[in-house]
């Protein structure tokens, strides 16, 4: 039952990624208009029906993956660099640095993240460059507090110590010693962080803060359809269930490495 | 205990002026003029330098932080620049919906997921488990924006129960505390599970069932209350993500609370309104934190020590 699950979600975590890479691959035509199919049902040529403009559905979820998995993948790689970076330097630092390092990471802790990001794409103005700006504001503090209390946890072992006396340089000693044995919860976090980058950034665009109309997003699509929620109802079905599907798989994905690693929780 | 308390709030007002600074930086140091966006492209020089010496842009940016800073320890938040109202009045109207609104959804969550995580804990590894864990993955992926559409589609437009949206009337809080509140029981569930899991395979379980004490009494004198410690750290965290978390449920809904309060103030580009609602939520997050730590303290004999 467990693998199956693991196997579920990883096909579905590839179907999403293929689609955003493929998206402007594919005979799609998401923006396309076409005036005499408004708000029409699910049926064989609209598999999800279509928009208020008679866009098809369909085309534009599978469009919208590009933007959802971008920004998800972006928000995960730049966040990881950046929080590894400043926790390495923490826990290696020691001493006042450390110190200093650990109230940053106190202080990005106390905000609630969704508010941070939400007064900060304000702030910086509509678009997705912006909101991948906001959601690494909000998630490298967790990268950076996990490789922090890590670091400092390795660098007390016998062999970081044995490599010290060798007279092995900091430099080689992060690389050969530290990052490969903190790599495996890292990865748990960054597939949490893509969970809720994807889903962040449904939520910016669902306010208006994210991609710009007529760009197709996830978030975009679900505020549209729930203003014509009582004529079209369906057109909540495809971009809730994308959603839904992408971001519940990474989450599964995570919580099994974890368990695979035999991690703490 | 004394030594912890003060070391404690010591840490906390220094995450506290920290918060206050990074919002500060938000406003001040990120691009884009707020004169600008004020005023509009139309706006001549004259009225731009005005507007600016009363807001006091022109400053230096220490000088404007540590006004800033002296103003917020008496209370001051500045004036809205939109219905040149104080700040603090226009978020002391609001901040009082979405605290009903938070401890509403915190309800529901409990009500939901006590029962439910200790059932699955007792009946660990059954379809039943499986089932509630199932859900619970589910709920935890279910973004407020998704639910609060669904739940108004059936509560509210097909069968309705309830009002679409408002602040009014008691029904009203019914859907967003829903909203709020299933997606936080599905994590509290988890939570509860696990941790009551984790209880019941001490070592002193298994010597208060040696003594002879029946199931019921070992599982409410000795498990529950070790257990509902660490779901007492998730409550208050929640609790405190609740009202930054809070804001696009009342988009959805039209709850007339500091969310929306913020998404307006945003629309509006009223710099200090934002500022004053960011600064409000996470202060308030800092405190229960800080309450959650002290708390935990007094019903832990273990942590009293540290």
């Amino acid at each position: 039952m467990n693998r199956l699950t693991t196997r579920v979600c990883a096909l579905i975590m590839l179907g999403w990624m293929g689609c955003a890479l493929l998206a402007p691959l594919l005979p799609l035509a998401p923006n396309a208009l076409d005036l005499t199919a408004l708000f029409a049902p699910p049926d064989a040529s609209h598999w999800l029906g279509t928009d208020d403009l008679g866009r098809s559905i369909a085309a534009r979820v599978i469009a919208g993956a590009r933007v959802s998995c971008g920004v998800g993948l972006a928000v995960m790689t730049l966040s990881l660099v950046l929080g590894v970076s400043v926790g390495v330097a923490c826990g290696m630092a020691g001493g006042v640095g450390d110190l200093l390092g650990a109230r940053v990471i106190d202080i990005f802790m106390a905000f609630p993240g969704i508010l941070l990001a939400i007064a900060l794409a304000g702030v910086l103005g509509p678009g997705l460059d912006n909101v991948i700006v906001a959601l690494c504001c909000v998630s490298w503090v967790g990268f950076a507090r996990l490789a922090r209390a890590q670091t400092l946890a390795v660098m007390a072992r016998d062999h970081v110590l044995a490599a010290r006396t060798l007279g092995s340089r900091r430099g080689y000693i992060v690389t050969h010693h530290l990052l490969v044995l903190i790599a495996a919860p890292l990865l748990v976090e960054a597939s949490f962080v893509l969970a809720s980058a994807v889903v962040a950034e449904a939520g910016l665009s669902f306010l208006g803060l994210g991609a710009q109309p007529p760009l197709a997003s996830w978030g975009g699509m679900i505020r549209q359809a729930t203003q014509f929620m009582v004529v079209a109802p369906y057109m909540l079905l495809g971009p809730c269930l994308a959603l839904m599907s992408l971001a519940t798989s990474a989450n599964v994905l995570g919580d099994r490495l974890r368990d695979a690693w035999q991690l703490p929780r | 205990m004394l030594m912890r308390l003060v070391s404690r709030l010591a840490l906390a007002l220094v995450v506290a002026l920290g918060v206050a600074s990074l919002v500060f930086a938000l406003i001040h140091l990120t691009p884009g003029d707020p004169v600008e966006a004020m005023l509009g492209e139309s706006a001549t020089s004259v009225d731009r330098a005005a507007l600016r010496t009363a807001l006091g842009l022109d400053a230096p940016l220490s000088a404007q932080w540590w006004r800033f800073v002296r103003a917020l320890a008496d209370g001051d938040l500045g004036r809205s620049l939109a219905s040149q109202r104080a700040v603090a009045t226009l978020i002391a109207e609001r901040l009082p919906q979405t605290l009903v609104l938070a401890l509403a959804a915190m309800g529901v969550a409990l009500a939901l997921a006590l029962p439910l995580g200790l059932y699955s804990a007792l009946r660990a590894g059954t379809r039943w488990d499986l089932f509630t864990s199932t859900l619970a993955v589910l709920g935890m992926a279910l973004p407020s924006f998704v639910l609060g559409p669904l739940l108004m589609m059936v509560f509210a437009v097909q069968l309705g129960w309830l009002p679409v949206a408002g602040g009014d009337t008691p029904a009203a809080l019914v859907l967003p505390a829903l909203t709020l509140g299933l997606a936080l029981a599905a994590l509290l569930t988890r939570m509860v599970r696990a941790a009551v899991c984790e209880v019941l395979s001490e070592p002193y379980i298994l010597a208060a069932r040696a003594r002879g004490l029946g199931a019921a009494r070992v599982l409410w004198r000795h498990a529950l209350r070790n257990a509902a410690l660490p779901v007492l750290t998730v409550v208050g965290l929640q609790l405190g993500a609740l009202l930054g978390g809070a804001v696009i449920t009342e988009m959805v809904f039209g709850w007339p609370g500091l969310g929306q309060l913020t998404i307006e103030a945003i629309q509006h580009r009223d710099y200090p309104l934002v500022q004053g609602c960011v600064l409000t939520v996470s202060l308030g997050y800092v405190g229960l934190n800080l309450l959650t730590d002290l708390l935990y303290g007094c019903l832990d004999p273990r942590v009293r020590g540290l």
